[in-house]
């Protein structure tokens, strides 16, 4: 900040550093005097105090020297006076010759210069300043002056500005020309720090620009971070693969592999292209009070890491009037309660990959048809690979829509109605049952022997989001699910308690499913999605991490 | 302030004359610029991350060939080991590190009457380390950015009494993400994915820009800048309310008027000296774009055209403190910035839409100080607190409500 000015007319001046004081460094004839008291030479440094005035010779010359680093040179037959100085206001002046001033400007609140025609206050600046008995000459190097004439008139000036102070008041300020001596370098500091300033402004809205585009794809839910800290980029396109249906194609890729899957509806007739109808056609299907003018005829979810894959494959029959009385909580016989409802539902769960016997293998069929294998009653059917790995009967029960008690949980007799908020089934009577002795069909249970259909975990913890279902088929072949609920930054949800519902919630988390299975051969399928999609689809059909005995 | 070399001129043409010619000296090259060595930290909605690293500096090379031309070479690189809260806050990523470095030169020929012709050229890399899967140079988000400008200044008077500067500028900015290509086309075929375009974030900017700055008596500075970026989407393509993507490119228009006012204040008499520095600036911008957004989640389905747009304005006072007796300064700003969208909607904690344009609100509080402690070198500290607010609820992959903070600390030296 401050610093020794290093030429040889002033070395002495300036070794001294600034001090507390105000100090005088003559060079050849110099005189001082205090108020109007008589002239005496100066031969070395000497304080400056208020009232003090000095005069340099013919071929004297002197420097002047603040506390705060700041400068002033008197050049030859000069008269420079420290009128006041004060915290609030410095008082200078210059009544003959010429001085040039480099100011820091931290000595007091306000620096003034006087002379006989002009006040100049002082900015942070350089300039220099010849004055005669007529006018004075403010020449500004660097910087920003205000200087005032006598007649009131104020004007500013900057950098290489030039303005002659005369009895009749100022002249306008005007710049020297380019090829005047005092005009400055075209580069030096104080313009490369402006341009870059000004340049840097500019540039800050493209740099603006570039982190909303960033911004806007983490909106746009394209870019996450997954559960084991590894960035997803998300696409999610809807396809029209014909008037009749719609696709929705999710892809997400990481740094090392890309998985993907689409989603693709079916319905009876033409869809309309305004889309945004399509989810009242699809909520139209299930429990209409009136005939649907259209359906969902089929629902198919497909996930892949483009070796391996996993297909589940809802299939709806025509929707039929279907007495829920029971469903809506009525009492037996007492308000029948006709809704449209698909007569028949089958859910295949089918896996691909090099690994998978065949290429592809069914590994569970749920089937459930209202009237067909009974009448008037709901038929759950379910088939899983058995210990030959073929499509074997696992479980069979019915329901009558009408009646209450077979339908609503917590009631007498539904004793495995233990999912919690799920609407679950009363499963009596218990001869539907397969592994019920005393069913018609009823199947021994050694080719099912070593089955563990769901092993439930949560593998980071009771309290987090992170759910596994790990389920072992009678042929030894395994599938396992986990699921995450994982923030936009990779933080998996902590809750004080995670259950299998937590994932059927809405929330402000990413849906990641990894799907493995012993087929895959060491791969994993993993895709980060949107919760909705999931629970369309779990509401819709049963995953194989859903198979509980039943 | 500092003197060093207009000190130098100044003792060495002394009194020889009254206007000293302080560029009568040959071309010689110059130095400048400055090095900063901080640690700081990052803290999300009460979450921190670890304390790592800020480094930065810039180089000037300067060569003046007379009163009439010369040229500057800048040069500039930065590491930041945390995150800086306007960095996609409310995006979310488990850390972050970036890398910016930035070549540029600029050419100026001076006329007489106050005018000045500044070509520039120039070269910017911004480099991310943002996951635990990526690492330097693969970031997803790198880019490079290529510009050119020209600037047309005048120096002139508003007046007898105000220094005026304007100026015109035209530049051009080709932004390129070398690692970001939309997926589809990477991986669509097989799945006949529409194409929305492979390099969706690349653009050519063009900015026309118009600045004025006045001195005016009374230590009060004012300024004002427009500027128009037509902005230019190399390759992405415009989504239709069918989800389709149609023939023509993204075009964004960004409009920015900016006003602001500094004033210097009397010193006050206290802790032995302290000078005050006032600051406001007010700012109104506005994007246009041509781009649509069609939310393709089975569960909404949504099209929304102008997604993109809104208008927004921002305020921002500040002031400097010189604590004269110690050299500290001390700056503390504020800034609000209320962003209106004019097509896209809020939606519900669900991700239903409401009836209702999105609007975002933000707030930002800064205090920065800084300690000489020997010749150029400084104690520097920062530290930055931001809050958003929308009315939205939805904040299924972007937080829209949040507060964060950061700070650091170290040691800046200026040459």
């Amino acid at each position: 900040m401050k610093r020794c000015l290093p030429a040889a007319l002033l070395v002495a001046a300036l070794c001294a550093r600034a001090s507390a004081a105000i100090m005088l460094v003559p060079h050849g004839a110099v005189e001082l005097r205090t108020g109007d008291g008589p002239w005496a030479p100066v031969t070395g440094s000497v304080e400056m105090v208020a009232g003090q005035e000095v005069l340099t010779g013919t071929s004297g010359s002197a420097l002047i020297s603040f506390p705060d680093g700041s400068r002033i040179a008197l050049g030859f037959r000069s008269q420079f006076k420290v009128e006041n100085t004060d915290r609030k206001e410095t008082m200078l002046s210059l009544s003959l010759g010429k001085l040039r001033a480099a100011f820091a400007g931290f000595f007091s609140s306000r620096v003034a210069i006087r002379t006989p025609t002009a006040v100049v206050a002082v900015r942070g600046t350089v300039f220099g300043m010849g004055v005669d008995a007529k006018s004075t000459e403010v020449n500004m190097a660097e910087g920003v002056l205000e200087v005032k004439d006598q007649r009131g008139h104020q004007a500013v000036v900057t950098s290489e500005e030039t303005v002659t102070i005369g009895q009749n008041g100022m002249e306008m300020p005007h710049q020297v020309g380019l090829n005047d001596k005092r005009a400055l370098d075209a580069v030096r500091p104080l313009v490369v720090n402006r341009e870059n300033a000004r340049d840097a402004t500019r540039r800050m809205l493209e740099e603006l620009r570039n982190r909303e585009l960033k911004a806007n794809e983490a909106q746009l839910g394209k870019d996450a971070i997954d559960a084991f800290g590894r960035r997803v980029r998300l696409e999610e396109y809807l396809l029209r693969p014909d008037n009749k249906s719609f696709e929705m194609l999710f892809l997400s890729r990481r740094a090392d592999r890309f998985d993907w899957g689409h989603i693709l509806d079916t319905f009876n007739s033409v869809i309309p292209d305004d889309m945004s109808q399509v989810p009242a056609i699809i909520a139209g299907t299930f429990l209409s009070k009136t005939q649907p003018s259209n359906w969902l005829k089929s629902m198919d979810y497909y996930m892949t890491n483009t070796v391996d894959a996993e297909r589940e494959l809802i299939t709806l029959g025509n929707p039929v009037q279907i007495d829920f009385s029971g469903y809506f909580n009525h009492a037996a016989g007492t308000a029948a309660d006709f809704r449209y409802y698909p007569q028949s539902f089958e859910d295949v769960q089918t896996l691909y990959g090099p690994g998978v016997p065949g290429g592809a293998r069914v590994q569970f069929d749920n089937h459930q048809d209202f009237g067909q294998t009974a009448p008037n009653l709901f038929t759950w059917t379910q088939q899983i690979v058995n210990n030959v790995g073929t499509l074997a009967l696992l479980d069979q029960f019915q329901m009558d829509p009408s009646d209450k008690d077979d339908v609503l949980p917590g009631v007498p007799g539904g004793a495995a109605c233990n999912s919690g908020l799920d609407t679950c089934i009363d499963h009596s009577p218990d001869p539907y049952n397969v592994f019920s002795p005393g069913y018609p069909g009823y199947l021994p249970e050694a080719q099912f022997n070593g089955f563990i259909p769901a092993v439930a975990s949560y593998p980071s913890g009771s309290t987090k989001a992170d759910y596994k279902i790990f389920g072992v088929y009678p042929d030894g072949s395994t599938v396992a699910v986990e699921k995450f609920l994982v923030s936009n930054g990779g933080d998996i949800l902590d809750t004080a308690n995670a259950t299998a519902a937590t994932f059927r919630k809405e929330g402000s988390y990413n849906l990641e499913i990894n799907l493995k299975s012993s087929w895959f051969q060491g791969r994993d399928i993993d895709v980060l999605i949107a919760p909705e999609i999931l629970h369309q689809q779990k509401t819709g059909a049963t995953t194989a991490d859903g198979l509980q005995p039943q | 302030m500092r003197f060093s070399g207009s000190a130098s001129a100044l003792t060495a043409a002394a009194f020889l004359a009254a206007a000293p010619a302080l560029a009568q000296q040959g071309p010689a090259w110059k130095v400048q610029g400055s090095v900063d060595a901080m640690a700081g930290q990052y803290f999300f909605n009460g979450g921190a991350g670890s304390v790592n690293g800020y480094f930065n500096g810039d180089l000037q090379l300067l060569r003046s060939l007379g009163t009439d031309s010369g040229f500057y070479l800048d040069a500039a690189g930065n590491y930041t080991g945390f995150k800086q809260v306007n960095e996609l806050a409310g995006g979310g990523t488990l850390f972050q590190q970036s890398m910016d470095y930035s070549l540029g030169a600029k050419w100026i020929k001076r006329f007489e009457g106050g005018y000045s012709l500044m070509p520039r050229v120039g070269a910017h890399s911004q480099l991310f380390l943002e996951t635990k899967d990526e690492s330097w140079g693969k970031g997803l988000y790198d880019f490079w950015r290529y510009e050119a400008g020209l600037t047309l200044e005048r120096k002139t008077r508003l007046g007898m009494s105000v220094p005026w500067t304007y100026q015109f500028t035209l530049d051009f900015y080709y932004t390129h993400y070398p690692r970001f290509r939309s997926l589809a086309s990477q991986y669509g075929t097989e799945q006949a994915a529409p194409n929305p375009g492979a390099k969706v974030l690349d653009t050519f900017s063009t900015q026309l820009g118009a600045r004025s700055e006045f001195e005016l008596p009374g230590f009060v500075s004012l300024w004002g800048f427009y500027s128009l970026d037509l902005i230019s989407f190399t390759d992405q393509l415009v989504v239709n309310s069918q989800d389709k993507f149609m023939g023509s490119h993204r075009s964004d228009a960004y409009q920015t008027v900016s006003v602001g006012a500094s004033k210097r204040l009397n010193d006050l008499e206290m802790l032995g000296g302290v000078r005050p520095v006032l600051s406001l600036g007010v700012t109104a911008a506005d994007l246009f774009s041509n781009q649509n957004h069609f939310d393709a989640d089975p569960a909404r389905l949504k099209y929304i055209g102008a997604y993109y747009d809104y208008w927004e304005t921002r305020f921002d006072p500040g002031v400097t403190l010189t604590f004269l007796k110690t050299m500290t300064t001390a700056r503390v700003g504020y800034e609000a910035a209320l962003r209106f969208y004019t097509g896209r909607l809020a939606q519900n904690a669900d991700g239903s839409y409401r009836s209702y344009k999105l609007n975002q609100t933000f707030h930002n509080v800064f205090i920065e100080a800084t300690q000489p402690v020997w010749r150029d070198l400084a104690l520097k500290g920062r530290g930055t607190w931001s809050a958003a607010s929308a009315n939205t609820d939805y904040q299924q992959t972007y937080t829209y409500n949040y507060h964060v903070y950061n700070y650091y600390a170290g040691l800046e030296w200026k040459f």
